[in-house]
């Protein structure tokens, strides 16, 4: 009964877990923006939450993967895009606090369900 | 891995660009640094960078060592200068101001990036600290 | 140290009391007969007080069979999951060995969310009994 998560819950978690990961990759690339020979990382946690979702089963937390993008790189054989970074590391940053505003907006509907008055 | 680990990765790349930045300095102030043709000229300092732990895309950056450019230089007519020989010649380092104004720019544009990095994980950090706080 | 909501007390002779009298019965009502009349039924008017007596009436159970006293253990039991949880996630937060923020601050909101539901009916629960047991017969 007390089933306090249900699968919107865990794919808000899901998604969290992902986009953190994300960030974290995104600051490495900005890190390593001029290291010889370094490929930029991306990572994908959509693709594995929205098969999940459409399957109906629950979401797995931290099913997110890494590989390296195979852009083209410079004379140094770096390939991380400074301008690229920046807007994904945005948009992630965007994409964390919209989901924080959603798992808030799901525990202010339980809360105001079990109110007394 | 620590809890907040987008800081610790952002904060490796301000330390490298910063060390980037500071070589580039060195090399930019000793650029009229003479020396006796019987000795080395001031040699061209460079930072090494190498990624930690590659695979994982989450170890940050790291200096692998310092590398120093040739002591040749190149040999300049200054017969005036204290330091030159007999047929007046010293000893220039082989520096070129403007790749090292292109490095300069390229190191500080390295280290903006990274502090404008860590302004943003902290927000999100700082988001997530909140969850709930109205329950 | 888990937080127990219901905080119901046992031993014989204690327990929630109206103070009215039931055809000469007292209501002061233990502990575990108030469980056993969550599972078995009110027991009638002039029986002794003893759970599981025979003319109980029946309790009412959902689909699948389990009644309010079985939906109430498994959630106090789920709750206990949830307090451990965001208790392990708290201690990494303190080692520093945590790897993500939000796992620990999803896991205390619902573990609070939880006992507040918990909390909550067992106030009805108890609110509801002594209403019952205030009614003249």
């Amino acid at each position: 009964m007390i089933g306090i998560s249900d699968t919107t819950m865990t794919a808000l978690h899901a998604a969290l877990t992902g986009l953190s990961q994300r960030q974290r990759v995104s600051n490495d690339n900005i890190a390593n923006v001029n290291t010889p020979g370094f490929l930029a990382g991306r990572t994908d946690f959509e693709s594995s939450l929205r098969s999940e979702l459409a399957d109906g089963s629950t979401p797995a937390i931290g099913g997110g993967s890494v590989h390296r993008s195979l852009a083209a790189t410079r004379t140094d054989g770096n390939n991380v895009d400074l301008d690229s970074e920046t807007v994904i590391a945005t948009e992630t940053g965007l994409r964390y606090q919209l989901a924080l505003q959603a798992l808030n907006g799901k525990y202010d509907l339980l809360s105001a369900a079990m109110r007394t008055q | 891995m620590s809890t907040f680990d987008a800081l610790r990765i952002s904060g490796s790349g301000m330390t490298l660009h910063r060390k980037y930045l500071d070589a580039v300095s060195d090399n930019i102030a000793n650029i009229n640094t003479a020396a006796a043709p019987g000795q080395e000229a001031f040699k061209e300092r460079f930072i090494v960078a190498q990624a930690v732990d590659y695979g994982s895309g989450t170890g940050g950056v790291r200096v692998a060592g310092a590398a120093f450019g040739s002591g040749e230089g190149k040999l300049v007519y200054s017969p005036d200068n204290p330091l030159a020989d007999d047929e007046g010649y010293v000893r220039m380092p082989d520096i070129d101001l403007g790749t090292q104004m292109t490095n300069l720019l390229i190191a500080q544009r390295g280290y903006q990036a990274n502090i404008s990095a860590i302004s943003r994980a902290t927000d999100a950090y700082q988001a997530a600290l909140s969850l709930g706080k109205n329950l | 140290m888990t937080v127990n909501p219901l905080a119901l007390t046992t031993g014989t002779g204690v327990g929630v009391s109206s103070g009215y009298y039931n055809n000469g019965v007292s209501n002061s009502v233990p502990a575990e007969n108030i469980a056993g009349m969550l599972t078995n039924g009110v027991f009638t008017a002039g029986s002794a007080g003893v759970a599981g007596s025979t003319g109980a009436t029946q309790v009412p159970r959902t689909a699948d069979g389990s009644s309010f006293a079985d939906l109430l253990s498994s959630s106090i039991g789920q709750l206990q999951g949830l307090q451990s949880t965001a208790d392990t996630y708290a201690q990494q937060a303190a080692t520093g060995d945590l790897q993500d923020v939000h796992d620990y601050m999803i896991a205390a909101n619902e573990a609070k969310l939880a006992t507040t539901a918990v909390v909550t009916i067992k106030n009805k629960a108890v609110e509801a009994f002594n209403e019952i047991m205030r009614m003249p017969v």
